[in-house]
């Protein structure tokens, strides 16, 4: 509106123009900020430093020596030891290392995010297309259970696993997780199909496609952005879950990183700068989608709450 | 989610709204499409949801200690329960701990909502990294705060004043359970509440002006009021999700020390992974599920927001 303004040929008011245009701006998105401003941002940001301290420390800390790390918490690492991430990686922990603690997490996480995904999306489908009055029941059934806490079931699952062979799998752990994190995933592919545009699918019918068809080739594509969202906060939160990989892969060879690191910190302590390296390599795979999806994963988060 | 209940047609205006019948066929391909597409989530759900809260029942009134068969000991286990000091000192440090981090994550969220909103110098990397301790793992956050925190390598002791084994000492070792979920997940109210204040049409923002409130006023008067629903649901989530969470506690103390900071949570993986009492600790899952599910339903009633919005 203010480019509008200072364009307009007419110079009768050529003063206030440009007073009030700033008026306007300055508030919301002012190119100059007043002293209050930055005193705020200041604050804000010591705030959001004391959030992020512990991990810096750590992520300096696995570059330097034990000695350095204890001497100098958070001076700068000088030299660089590279070294404790190849020590990192091999590190070991009750027998096993970190690296098979990385692969355990990937393949608990593939699956538990692949079956979440697939069986929720298909699910939340089928009950926003029949919208008939047993489709209501399994939506309010599922949203009931989404309201389940974990706690109710990881006693009976922690035998349920042991008679089916589960325990201590990563991909069978992944699978138990999986089945307990699609309930989010269909409340929230419902939401979407809910406004779904019915015409699209309409005219694919009357062109003689299957449902399967339809799922596939229409639906899947014209939904990619939802089920990114469900495919990051599956990743997320099976990636850093403590409270199905703690109690139920009980060989330490089949751990995630999450439990893994609380058993290589409490034995490891000798070796701090391998053991810090440890956490930043856990990390890894979470910090690169935040720094390349952030925006899609702060938004996933909020519809993620919001159910 | 309540859209489905106003979309379900009542059988005799079934005829009416043809459009959607179509869509799956013809009535029997309907429902084998329907039930198709539902069957992994039903299958998945009967195996590892179902099955497994069926199964706790019996376990409560079974002495099990992880392997072998179960043996039947009545109502030991509630009797126990109810007597255990230990259990209600728990859900008494969960409570506090669970309103202390939804109280600290709310205010301080939306204080940083606020400010993101009056667009400070440099709101998108504060915003990026204000909301980062978020998608990290609890476990592994609250690690890095143990070592932070740790009397003789954490940094935190090397500044004057904040030299205490913060841990250890049973008076603050909660405070630090509280401060470190508290400063991860401020993140999630922040981004709520800001959304809410986006939402906020410019219309209302410059007719408070025009009649004279300053900034300060009209965040109260006009920016708070107007995202009273979102701080209900975001209260109510805080309230939810903290009553569940292991992982911070389990990290940061395991409970301890003694018993100064041990949790619903922790009450239940000690007496079953640890102490190998499966009976005794899916009786307090039972009941403390019972407590969570209760404690939901009283604030969603009491405190239902005016109007709900979905997405």
């Amino acid at each position: 509106m203010s480019i509008s303004e200072l364009d307009d040929p007419t110079p009768t008011r050529p003063a206030t123009t440009t007073t009030n245009g700033q008026k306007r701006r300055l508030p919301r998105k002012g190119a100059r900020h007043s002293t209050g401003s930055i005193v705020v941002s200041i604050i804000v940001f010591i705030f959001v430093l004391i959030g992020i301290l512990p991990i810096i420390s750590i992520i300096l800390g696995s570059l330097k020596s034990t000695t350095q790390i204890v001497g100098d918490p958070l001076g700068l690492p000088i030299p660089l030891q590279f070294g404790n991430y190849a020590r990192g990686w091999a590190g070991v922990a009750v027998g096993e290392s970190m690296s098979t603690y990385f692969v355990n997490t990937v393949a608990f996480s593939v699956v538990a995010v692949i079956v979440s995904t697939i069986a929720g999306t298909m699910a939340a489908y089928a009950i926003a297309r029949a919208a008939t009055r047993t489709s209501t029941i399994f939506e309010r059934s599922f949203t009931l259970l989404y309201a389940l806490p974990y706690l109710a079931v990881i006693i009976p699952l922690f035998s349920i696993t042991g008679d089916f062979g589960l325990r201590s799998n990563p991909f069978g752990i992944g699978l138990v997780f999986g089945a307990g994190w699609l309930f989010l995933t269909v409340i929230l592919m419902f939401g979407f199909f809910a406004s779904f545009p019915n015409d699209v699918i309409e005219a694919a019918k009357t062109d003689g496609a299957s449902e399967i068809r339809i799922f596939l080739s229409i639906v899947v594509p014209m939904s990619k952005g939802a089920i990114l969202s469900c495919v990051l906060l599956a990743f997320i939160y099976s990636w850093n879950n403590l409270s199905h990989t703690l109690p139920l892969l009980v060989d330490p060879a089949s751990t995630t990183v999450a439990p893994g690191l609380l058993l290589f910190s409490a034995q490891y302590s000798v070796d701090l700068g391998a053991q810090f390296a440890g956490i930043v390599i856990s990390i890894v795979p979470l910090v690169g989608a935040y720094a390349l999806m952030h925006k899609h994963i702060m938004e996933s988060f909020r519809v993620g709450s919001f159910r | 989610m309540t859209s489905i209940a106003k979309q379900t047609p009542l059988p005799d205006q079934r005829p009416q709204e043809p459009e959607r019948r179509r869509l799956l066929g013809s009535h029997n391909s309907h429902h084998v499409m329907f039930y198709g597409f539902l069957l992994p989530a039903i299958v998945l759900t009967l195996i590892f949801t179902l099955y497994p809260l069926i199964q706790s029942l019996p376990l409560m009134f079974q002495r099990w200690p992880g392997y072998g068969k179960p043996r039947y000991i009545g109502f030991q286990n509630i009797q126990h329960l109810f007597t255990d000091p230990e259990f209600f000192a728990a859900i008494g440090r969960t409570l506090w701990l669970t309103a202390a981090t939804a109280a600290g994550t709310v205010v301080i969220g939306t204080a940083l909502a606020i400010a993101f909103y009056r667009k400070i110098p440099l709101t998108n990397t504060l915003k990026f990294l204000a909301f980062f301790p978020v998608i990290l793992p609890p476990a592994v956050y609250a690690l890095a705060w143990k070592n932070a925190l740790d009397p003789t390598l954490g940094w935190v002791n090397k500044i004057p004043g904040l030299s205490h084994n913060w841990l250890s000492d049973p008076d603050t070792a909660m405070w630090a359970v509280i401060f470190v979920s508290t400063i991860q997940y401020v993140g999630i109210p922040m981004i709520l509440m800001l959304s809410a204040m986006n939402d906020i049409p410019e219309s209302a923002n410059d007719a408070a002006t025009l009649d004279g409130c300053n900034a300060w006023q009209r965040i109260w008067h006009v920016i708070l009021p107007m995202s009273r629903d979102v701080l209900v649901v975001v209260i109510g989530l805080q309230i939810i999700g903290n009553f569940k969470t292991l992982d911070t506690v389990y990290a940061l103390t395991k409970g301890g020390p003694g018993l100064a900071t041990d949790i619903l949570p922790t009450f239940i993986y000690r007496q079953g992974f640890e102490l190998s009492n499966f009976g005794f600790a899916s009786t307090a899952a039972f009941f403390g599920t019972l407590l969570i599910v209760a404690l939901t339903y009283i604030y969603t009633h009491y405190f239902r927001p005016q109007k709900m919005s979905n997405q």
